[in-house]
């Protein structure tokens, strides 16, 4: 029971600590006859660029059930990690007293062999004060927690650092939280910390600095390096309780988490043993509460996680406790299908490498409005992203009932992806439906089946420059391609987007062969987005103004185009 | 400063009044009356009542060792009462995190058993401030060393191991320092302590990461315990500027390698395999996990120089056990490393009640069979001879992926790893004939199976005391009480808790007669035993007592 319990407190962990390298993978070509095992390396550095010794890197291959691979970056920054099979893997850094800042969970980056990866790692801030009561005496061993609000641009967090921003006061009441990562905070004292201990203060109200509710808290700005002060008055009113059973299906019991209405980041997780009677959080305020119960159903060591969850469920707190809550876990929906490696006949096309499985990935996409409980965490963590095994059979587990799109992955210079279709209607009469146009929806608990991903030889890459009149100023720009032909308007598949980089290149990679427009577009839409459903009338305006301008790209198979000039 | 006011804030709480029953909601409807016992007793500090201190109560046996039932805080003059406390085994723990008992020896946490409507008293904890240990701990370029973990360790632990080498080396304390290096240890006993960061040879050292690891220096810069400066702490004394610098890290080191089958010597994917730390004759956890991928091969990271054999992580269902291997790491990585398989020691049958009942029959479900190793063999894997079993509806089992030896069989509940309330197992049988009580002793790769596990099922109480004659108990002292069924030597009944006032009681026993030994054990005492048998009844509360006679033993 123990060791699942660990389990799923790994699981949780892994799920958080979330990649932090800003490089992009290189797309470089690699070399026809692929290593079957390779290194990874690079070089950690500070927020000066200075290299930073001493920090452990985990390199962990994605949708894997191995370890991560450790190693420590040398006195130099560097470091290097052998052996590694080929396969996308994520890269984070740890090292005390500093943090990352973390990458967007929706756009995560992925390393493969002979990557060089430059890991940054910023020196944290510190939050120190002391704790006392109404008479001025210290307040031992209460813990205090830092909550990020605003991180240094100003937007609110898309990623909790819960749990280790807690720390309890000494002897002389005295606390201090460091390794933060830049931003604005809230600090509070005392109410029930993000996992259980045995303390007096857990069941009491937080208060929040100086001596207030969290309405009115104070803001303390962290900088990197610096250290702010900040004192509390703690006030030990009583806080209030949410208990109540999650009804589970297996025997793995189930984390319950809690996270203030609306929001995706929780305030406190805990797990509800096989055969416990409930879960309880105290220490809490009047206010609205959001929870949902998650269950691991598969066997923890032998799969990927399969999970089961409830609907989040709505909870008031109004001057008195809360029982008898019950949250039920339900099977999540899974899409099934496989990845088709299709080679081309065509001479310029032999002895291309082709991509390989292993570092293949078919990451989901939702719409941007989904109802709010589509942000209470783990779901979209889990069901986020699938790996094709060695036969190309993939399943993305883990979903929320909603509308998906597909965002394969791969790493082949010379390949392109040439469709997503889904098989529906009977074997007798199967009926083809273009994944790649619209959204796939999957209802609660249902299993989806037959999503075919082909991935074509013959792709093609343009490389360019953007030839701009003398002296005029450059705002940034992006070029968009589209196709020319007219019955392909409707193929989203064919539509691409590159910046132009300040010295006026672009290039394009994995384009299907064929006959492109292009237009220069100030504001374009991200190419995910450009390729929605929804995005058709954006389309049909980009393609109007193609059109007018008459600039036409013929792209053969395989064919690289270089010092492409396209005027403005 | 008074003490009064430390613990104001809890004071404004007055008696918090959390529900008795914080479950009994959400748990199915009973008839549930209020419940009148209570537990009372005074907190002081230098003989002086206590004010505002939260005394807390904590359920011993509970799914979730977090759940606080109710807390209390002491009155002016140090006295505090809980009331409405449901019968049963309780924890009674003072919130005082900066103060310590008056004797050493005395725990700061005291269980109490409360019967029906029982009214506990005087369940006293006299308390004085402890010492604060602090410093800044440096590496050989003076930085500060952050988030290193520093222990406070007596001085009488390494006297104590002068005499009995093999003795383990466990701190006292400890806490880690910040971002500037800085730690401070509180509420210490009074006594003399050696501190030390990094990592030491002898010393419990609880699972280390990847964390580069620096080998163990003593305050001020001491190698070894013998050089370093003793610290004095005395009540409520402050030893400050207690630095240590630490040396270079340690380097560590890798160890790769292949996990094969045995018989067919083909790759074994997916399978989690660890490593453990042989040091003299003890294994020592190490915090690292190796996964075999799709070909076998397994890489695991973070290993300082020494002496390590591999185990196969229990529970993963493949019924195999490693071949005992064993490697050294010295000063480089170790790789090529072929690690087999083998058919692990398996035991399977069925699980049947010795009185037939169709209720009782429906709980086999919430329960499983455990079964260990006690090694004979030295150097055997003592991890991986563990293994449970659910039981199936049909009553079946299967323990599997056992390395041989001396295997004990036990029954306990799947959701707290608890002997269950009411089951105990009455025998174990294999072609009609009852297995010797205790071990059944199986070799390396054994199959055994038509076992027939019979369980009994009861609910009879026995309700017990342990009282002492002819002296008094002196402090730290413990009472325990261990019951067995006539003659059996290794008892698979579950262990009492005997709280502070020598009180016991056990629930859901088979009917019977039992043998009940207690025993008494104090620091510079000759322990003493005895032994009582006892016959119950379902459905019958039994009372007992026992007691000890105190009486110096006579010189012959």
């Amino acid at each position: 029971m123990r060791l699942q319990k660990l389990i799923a407190a790994c699981f949780l962990l892994f799920t958080l600590c979330f990649v932090v390298c800003a490089q992009e993978p290189s797309a470089t070509p690699r070399k026809v006859n692929e290593p079957t095992s390779g290194f990874i390396d690079g070089k950690v550095v500070n927020e000066n660029g200075q290299p930073l010794a001493g920090a452990s890197l985990f390199v962990r291959a994605v949708n894997s059930l191995g370890n991560a691979r450790t190693t420590t970056s040398d006195l130099d920054g560097n470091f290097r990690v052998n052996g590694l099979e080929p396969a996308l893997y994520t890269i984070s850094g740890n090292a005390p007293a500093y943090t990352t800042v973390p990458g967007d969970p929706a756009a995560p980056v992925y390393y493969r062999i002979g990557d060089t990866v430059r890991v940054e790692m910023i020196r944290g801030g510190a939050i120190t004060g002391t704790v006392s009561n109404a008479l001025g005496e210290p307040v031992i061993a209460v813990r205090v927690r830092a909550t990020l609000i605003r991180d240094a641009r100003g937007e609110p967090p898309k990623v909790s650092s819960f749990g280790v921003n807690e720390q309890s006061t000494d002897d002389r009441g005295i606390y201090r939280i460091y390794g933060l990562r830049p931003g604005t905070y809230i600090v509070s004292a005392g109410g029930a910390g993000f996992s259980p201990s045995f303390n007096p203060y857990d069941s009491d109200l937080p208060t929040f600095a100086p001596s207030s509710t969290r309405d009115t808290a104070a803001e303390v700005t962290v900088r990197s390096g610096e250290d702010s002060t900040i004192d509390i008055r703690y006030r030990g009113e009583p806080g209030h309780i949410i208990s109540g059973t999650a009804k589970v299906m297996g025997q793995n019991g189930a984390s319950i988490t809690l996270a203030l209405a609306g929001s995706s980041i929780p305030i406190a997780t805990m797990f509800q043993q096989v055969g416990a009677r409930g879960f309880s959080f105290n220490g809490l305020g009047d206010g609205d509460y959001d929870l949902i119960a998650q269950e691991v159903t598969s066997n923890p060591s032998a799969t990927l996680p399969v999970l089961a969850l409830s609907e989040p469920k709505r909870v008031s707190i109004k001057g008195t406790d809360v029982t008898g809550i019950e949250l039920t876990t339900r099977a999540l929906g899974t899409i099934s299908g496989k990845v088709l490696i299709e080679t081309s006949k065509v001479a310029e096309c032999q002895g291309k490498r082709p991509p390989l499985l292993a570092e293949t990935i078919i990451r989901l996409e939702r719409p941007e409005k989904e109802p709010d409980k589509d942000d209470l965490l783990y779901a979209r963590m889990f069901g986020s992203s699938a790996s094709p095994d060695t036969s190309g059979a993939f399943t993305l587990r883990n979903l929320v009932a909603g509308r998906y799109r597909f965002e394969p992955r791969f790493y082949a210079r010379y390949w392109y992806l040439q469709s997503m279709t889904m098989t529906a209607g009977t074997a007798a009469k199967p009926q083809k439906i273009d994944a790649a146009a619209g959204w796939t929806t999957v209802k609660a608990g249902e299993q989806v089946t037959n999503l075919t991903i082909t991935l074509a030889q013959g792709a093609a890459s343009i490389r360019g420059r953007l030839s701009v009149p003398e002296g005029g100023a450059v705002p940034a720009m992006s070029i968009v391609l589209m196709p020319a032909e007219p019955d392909k308007a409707d193929d989203v598949l064919r539509y691409f987007v590159s910046e132009v980089s300040g010295d006026l290149t672009f290039a394009f990679n994995n384009l299907p062969p064929g006959r492109y427009l292009a237009s220069i577009e100030t504001q374009p839409p991200t190419l995910a987005k450009l390729r929605q459903p929804e995005s058709a009338p954006v389309r049909t305006k980009l393609r109007r103004a193609a059109e007018a301008k008459k600039t036409e790209i013929e792209l053969k198979p395989c064919q690289n185009l270089v010092d492409y000039q396209f005027k403005q | 400063m008074s003490f009064s006011g430390r613990y104001l804030p809890a004071v404004l709480l007055t008696i918090l009044s959390l529900p008795t029953s914080l479950w009994a909601q959400a748990a199915p409807k009973q008839n549930i009356k209020a419940p009148r016992g209570s537990i009372s007793g005074r907190v002081t500090l230098k003989g002086k009542g206590a004010e505002g201190v939260a005394v807390m109560l904590r359920k011993t046996e509970t799914a979730n060792p977090f759940e606080t039932l109710q807390k209390a805080t002491t009155d002016q003059d140090g006295f505090y009462r809980i009331a409405n406390v449901p019968p049963g085994s309780y924890e009674v723990s003072p919130s005082a995190p900066a103060f310590v008992p008056t004797d050493w020896k005395e725990p700061k946490n005291k269980s109490v058993l409360v019967g029906e409507d029982e009214n506990v008293e005087n369940i006293n904890f006299a308390l004085v401030r402890g010492g604060v240990i602090t410093g800044k701990v440096t590496d050989a370029d003076g930085r500060p060393v952050i988030q290193q973990q520093v222990n406070i360790f007596r001085v009488e632990m390494f006297e104590q191991q002068q005499q009995s080498p093999q003795r383990q080396i466990f701190a006292a304390g400890g806490g880690q320092t910040d971002d500037r290096g800085i730690y401070r240890v509180f509420g210490l006993l009074p006594g003399r302590y050696k501190v030390g960061a990094g990592r030491s040879e002898d010393a419990f050292n609880p699972g280390f990461g990847s964390r580069s690891t620096y080998k163990q220096v003593f305050h001020p810069d001491a190698p070894d315990h013998t050089k370093a400066t003793v610290i004095e702490i005395g009540e409520g004394s402050e030893a400050k500027d207690v630095d240590i610098t630490l040396g270079r890290t340690m380097q560590t080191f890798a160890v790769a390698g292949r996990l094969i089958d045995g018989e067919k010597g083909l790759p074994v994917p997916n399978l989690r395999l660890g490593v453990q730390r042989i040091l003299n004759q003890r294994y020592e956890f190490v915090s690292m996990v190796m996964m075999t991928n799709s070909k076998g091969d397994f890489v695991g990271e973070g290993l300082i120089p020494g002496k390590y054999e591999f185990y196969l992580f229990p529970n993963q269902n493949v019924g195999m056990r490693v071949e005992t291997f064993t490697f050294d790491i010295t000063d480089q990585d170790v790789s090529g490393l072929t690690i087999k398989l083998v058919q692990g020691t398996s035991l399977s049958g069925v699980v049947v009640l010795e009185t037939e009942n169709k209720a009782v029959l429906a709980k086999l479900s919430e329960l499983q069979l455990t079964a260990f190793t006690v090694n004979t063999k030295p150097s055997n894997g003592a991890l991986n001879s563990s293994a449970r079993s659910p039981i199936a509806p049909d009553g079946s089992f299967q323990l599997r992926g056992l390395s041989g030896g001396d295997m004990r069989i036990g029954i306990s509940a799947i959701s707290n790893g608890y002997p269950p309330k009411g089951f105990s197992i009455a025998r174990i049988e294999r072609d009609g004939v009852t297995l010797p009580r205790g071990g059944i002793e199986m070799k390396d790769g054994e199959q055994l199976t038509g076992l027939r596990v019979v369980l009994s099922y009861g609910n009879a109480t026995l309700r017990g005391v342990v009282n002492v004659e002819n002296g008094e108990l002196p402090p730290g002292a413990r009472i325990y009480v261990r019951l067995a069924r006539p003659g059996e030597k290794l008892s698979n009944l579950r262990t009492p808790q005997v709280d502070a006032r020598g009180h016991f009681f056990i629930e859901g026993l088979a009917p019977g007669t039992y043998e009940v030994h207690a025993a008494v054990s104090a620091p510079q005492m000759q322990p003493r035993m005895v032994m009582r048998e006892v016959s119950v009844q379902d459905g019958v509360t039994t009372d007992l007592t026992i007691t000890i006679d105190l009486t110096p033993p006579q010189k012959p």
